[in-house]
């Protein structure tokens, strides 16, 4: 029989001898199938009351042995595969993976491609920190509207992909020794374009957010990794660089041009979720400065090195590491090829997200469960270079 | 700093702008209604292989497809699959009878497109392709598979243009080389030349020798050929000069300008080629066990995987894609009956 | 930095019962690594993360390589190490340690103490190629799921069949699919039925 609630005896708590009332901690398990989770991640947490004792990310639902796929087949046969890792990002995934074959054999890529690869890295990075800031603000409840935003921003620098590459999101553009197809003038004038506007964009999204109110109340102080830490912790990328990690492959490496290019590095100094918040929009500054000398140097040219053939390429036995500054950290492959070279016999993707998710943890516990999505959020993770 | 909540106020205005905005300004307003609205693609983008043809009349006869196979083995999910045409006598028709590509398999690459030598297939840039099964439904044959050239011309004009033009050079090439080539045959006396197609008329001194229609030659070789068979079936004279070039192998058949080995015709079958580089040296007779497409799948031409093979800078046998097991056998018997394996 | 042999030297001075080897990359990617027996890997390493003249504090990149038995050599399980200095902005410094390929031997120790950035990286060596990491503070699969046996990208490693019916590799997965009962549409099971029939 269902008690009328009227009759139901109000519920006591008894403190316990000690005069404290005994509670218990409680297992929650957050994801896989959470919104806040970017993808099918999962968080073992442990929460007292509303607060984080421990944490443990639990992942490998979107793992699809990437890499055994990879040492299935010839080398080029894993740049479209590389596409699918962080699939915000392509290009970039392209470049690390071009970049560390090459490294391996020892191939000269022609300046006009260098600086179309440094275009099209930029563009990525200004899409990709855009919509990490979008989608993190989703996650502190700010809905959609900061993301939409971004989304329409990322939109033109979409379709500037897509007519280069043919593709959206999966361009499979880079080639071994250089890009796939040359830029048009049309083309670059889209990106110019995109350039010139994109700061505007970042005004009106800064005045948006930089000095809300409800912003700083949720993200200051929250999530902090110290700078000692970061570096133990192999954390790379802008959420190094927001605990003040001074340490930018760009500048660390210069690969490509990047060394003829001028740029800053921006540093955070206390490592919390609004630095990392901030550090993107920073960078996304920077990037633009990159672009515009970019599109101003770049010349003409062959837009890839005309010895390295397409089918039966061969690498000499021996292995390699190459590793470029991907939007979301250090992106690197390593290889390894042993007699015949025709395909890798290894081939390992040093996924940043992966790595950058180990110090999860350390900046959760103590804070409340609803600044768990926060911290992850601004962690800038992707499911399929986290899984592979 | 200004007051509590001037954050909020300006976001709000910044929010308040975007929304009226968006009655306005095109540039706030991205949305298309689809599929009433549609944006037109740009020329480049890409979706899913099709297969092109030249001749409207006889798509299958006029595809650029000559199953070499190489894209089914260059694409990374596998999901292109080729069978190769074959008449009733199981010689290979150079098309594929075949030729299946799994759309929920492929991954929309390209790199078949790339690795094609002959320009026969290409990216379709149809993005509505959704069907109500997932299996046979998601395979698309051959019939689907083939367009038209004006229909590669129309979604994507500036690339079929330049693969139009490219094809159209050295197709000119190829008819250039082939006309000169029979000219110092004539003096030099090329292998070509004594290795003739069991000239068994050469006995008979009728006055014109007519050299058989299937025999591999262009019409000036032909031509050539048989007025030289004539004169010397004519004069009674044994062509003293060509029967020793046929077998030394002191002239290294690299030098011969391309398409000038008679074995060097893809109609011909195995059997028929082999016997026409019979007196020839080694590399010769593996080049006749090849497929004869040039199409380079095995990294060279027919000629210089051959050469490669006969010089030993090259030990896999298993190469040539569209001579299948057969050519990978023969070379391998070919090889011990040379005693080089 | 220094050439590699004179690495060799100093490391080799500072931790004189490690045996330690050089093993080279591709002629063009010059990145020499240093092959170091499994018993001092920890100590070498410590070395070179805290001494003044590399501090090496960043450790980026950690796999496993698996080298199938050769008719001249026997196999291994090689774990690679890539380290780095952010507080000098130099390296790389490449680390290789072999354990041998049988499982219950396939034991290395730890780098996770040294460098937290281990702590995934070697939990997912230990997942897919089964090295066990002596010290590691929560050796657990990662990718894998916690009741899969197997170590997956141990080149020796048989995938259990594919049940799920794919017409794209055709005859012999179609067979199997047909002999294993995996799912596909029935048009092509009679026809696969038909054509075994003659
Ligand atoms: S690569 Fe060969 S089989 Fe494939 S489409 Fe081109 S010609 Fe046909
Ligand atoms: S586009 Fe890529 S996946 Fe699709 S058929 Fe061509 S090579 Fe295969």
């Amino acid at each position: 029989m269902i008690q009328p609630l009227t009759d139901a005896k109000p519920y006591t708590l008894t403190p316990g001898s000690n005069g404290v009332i005994e509670t218990q901690t409680l297992e929650v398990s957050i994801g896989p199938q959470h919104p806040s989770t970017h993808g099918v991640f999962r968080m073992d947490c442990v929460l007292d009351g509303e607060s984080v004792v421990a944490l443990k990310p639990v992942m490998g639902y979107l793992h699809r042995n990437h890499e055994q796929l990879a040492e299935r087949m010839a080398w080029l046969g894993s740049m479209p595969y590389t596409d699918r890792l962080d699939y915000f990002n392509s290009m970039t995934n392209n470049w690390a993976y071009a970049l560390a074959v090459e490294k391996l054999a020892g191939i000269k890529v022609p300046d006009r491609a260098e600086y179309i690869r440094v275009i099209m890295a930029e563009l990525t990075r200004l899409l990709n920190h855009s919509c990490v800031i979008g989608f993190m603000l989703q996650d502190l409840g700010a809905w959609g509207t900061p993301l939409l935003y971004a989304f329409r921003e990322r939109e033109r620098i979409l379709d500037l992909y897509e007519a280069v590459s043919g593709s959206r999101m999966m361009c499979n553009y880079m080639r071994f020794g250089g890009v796939r197809v040359n830029l048009t003038d049309e083309n670059l004038a889209t990106a110019k374009d995109i350039a010139t506007r994109f700061p505007r964009f970042l005004d009106e999204f800064e005045k948006l957010l930089t000095n809300n109110e409800v912003l700083l109340a949720r993200t200051q102080r929250v999530g902090v990794l110290p700078k000692e830490l970061a570096i133990n912790a192999g954390i790379s990328g802008p959420m190094a660089r927001a605990s003040g990690v001074d340490y930018d492959l760009r500048k660390v490496d210069k690969y490509g041009v990047y060394g003829r290019l001028e740029f800053r590095v921006p540093l955070g100094d206390i490592g919390d979720v609004y630095d990392r918040y901030y550090i993107r929009v920073l960078e996304m500054r920077e990037s633009i400065k990159i672009l515009q000398q970019a599109l101003r140097d770049i010349p003409q040219g062959p837009h890839i090195a005309p010895e390295v053939k397409l089918r039966n390429f061969k690498i000499p036995p021996g292995d390699g590491y190459g590793r470029i500054e991907g939007p979301k950290g250090e992106l690197g492959f390593y290889l390894v090829s042993d007699e015949g070279g025709k395909q890798p016999y290894r081939y390992h993707v040093r996924p940043p997200s992966f790595i950058n998710l180990t110090i999860l943890e350390d900046m959760c516990v103590g804070h409340k469960v609803a600044d768990v999505v926060v911290i992850l959020g601004s962690v800038d993770i992707v499911l399929g270079e986290v899984d592979r | 700093m200004g007051f509590i909540g001037k954050g909020l106020f300006e976001g709000m205005v910044v929010t308040a702008r975007n929304f009226v905005g968006s009655y306005f300004d095109k540039e706030r307003l991205v949305t298309v209604q689809y599929p009433e609205e549609r944006v037109q693609v740009p020329e480049n983008s890409r979706t899913f292989p099709f297969l092109v043809f030249d001749k409207d009349s006889d798509p299958v006869a006029s595809m650029r497809c000559v199953a070499c196979k190489i894209c089914e083995v260059e694409c990374p999910p596998q999901c292109i699959y080729i069978v190769m045409d074959r008449d009733e006598k199981g010689k290979p028709q150079q098309r594929p009878k075949v030729f299946d590509i799994d759309i929920s398999v492929c991954m929309q690459c390209q790199i078949c497109v790339e690795v094609c030598p002959f320009d026969a297939i290409k990216m379709d840039n149809n993005y509505e392709k959704s069907q109500y099964g997932r299996f046979d439904e998601l395979v698309e044959h051959l019939p689907e598979l083939l367009k038209s050239n004006e229909f590669y011309n129309k979604i994507k004009p500036t690339e079929a243009t330049a693969v139009d033009a490219k094809l159209k050079a050295d197709a000119e090439k190829k008819a250039k080389k082939a006309a000169p080539a029979a000219k110092p045959a004539a003096t030099a006396a090329k292998p070509a030349a004594p290795a003739a197609p069991k000239p068994a008329p050469v006995a008979a001194p009728t006055a014109k020798i007519a050299i058989p229609d299937d025999a591999p030659f262009t019409p000036e070789q032909r031509q050539w050929l048989s007025g030289y068979l004539s004169t010397v079936a004519a004069s009674g004279v044994a062509p003293a000069a060509a029967a020793p070039v046929a077998g030394t192998p002191a002239a290294p058949a690299t030098e011969a300008p391309a398409g000038n080995w008679p074995w060097h015709d893809p109609g011909l079958g195995m059997q028929r080629r082999l016997d026409l580089a019979k007196e020839t040296p080694i590399a010769d007779k593996l080049m006749a066990a090849m497929a004869q497409t040039d199409c380079h799948a095995c990294g060279y031409d027919c000629r210089g995987y051959a050469d490669a093979i006969a010089t030993g800078a090259e030990t896999d046998l298993s190469l040539c894609l569209p001579g299948e097991a057969e050519t990978a056998n023969m070379l391998k018997k070919l090889m011990q009956e040379a005693g080089k394996l | 930095m220094e050439a590699i042999e004179k690495i060799k030297e100093i490391a080799a001075q500072a931790v004189p019962a490690a045996k330690i080897e050089i093993i080279n990359s591709t002629p063009a990617a010059q990145q020499p690594a240093l092959l170091v027996d499994r018993e001092h890997i920890y100590a070498v390493g410590k070395f070179f993360k805290e001494d003044p003249r590399f501090q090496m504090d960043f450790c980026s990149c950690v796999t496993a390589v698996d080298y199938l038995p050769k008719a001249d050599k026997s196999g291994c399980i090689e774990v690679v190490y890539h380290l780095y200095s952010v507080a000098q902005k130099q390296g790389p410094i490449v680390l290789k340690v072999r354990a041998p390929r049988e499982l219950d031997q396939c034991r290395v120790p730890s780098l996770t103490p040294l460098w937290r950035a281990c702590e995934f990286q070697e939990r997912e060596a230990y997942d897919l190629y089964g090295v066990k990491f002596d010290g590691h503070p929560d050796l657990r699969r990662i990718l894998m799921w916690d009741e899969f046996v197997d170590h997956p990208m141990r080149k020796d490693y048989v995938p259990p069949p594919d049940y799920e019916w794919e017409p794209t590799p055709h005859d012999d997965t179609l067979q199997r699919a047909v002999e294993e009962g995996g799912i596909m549409p029935p048009t092509a099971r009679e026809e696969l039925e038909k054509a075994k029939k003659k």
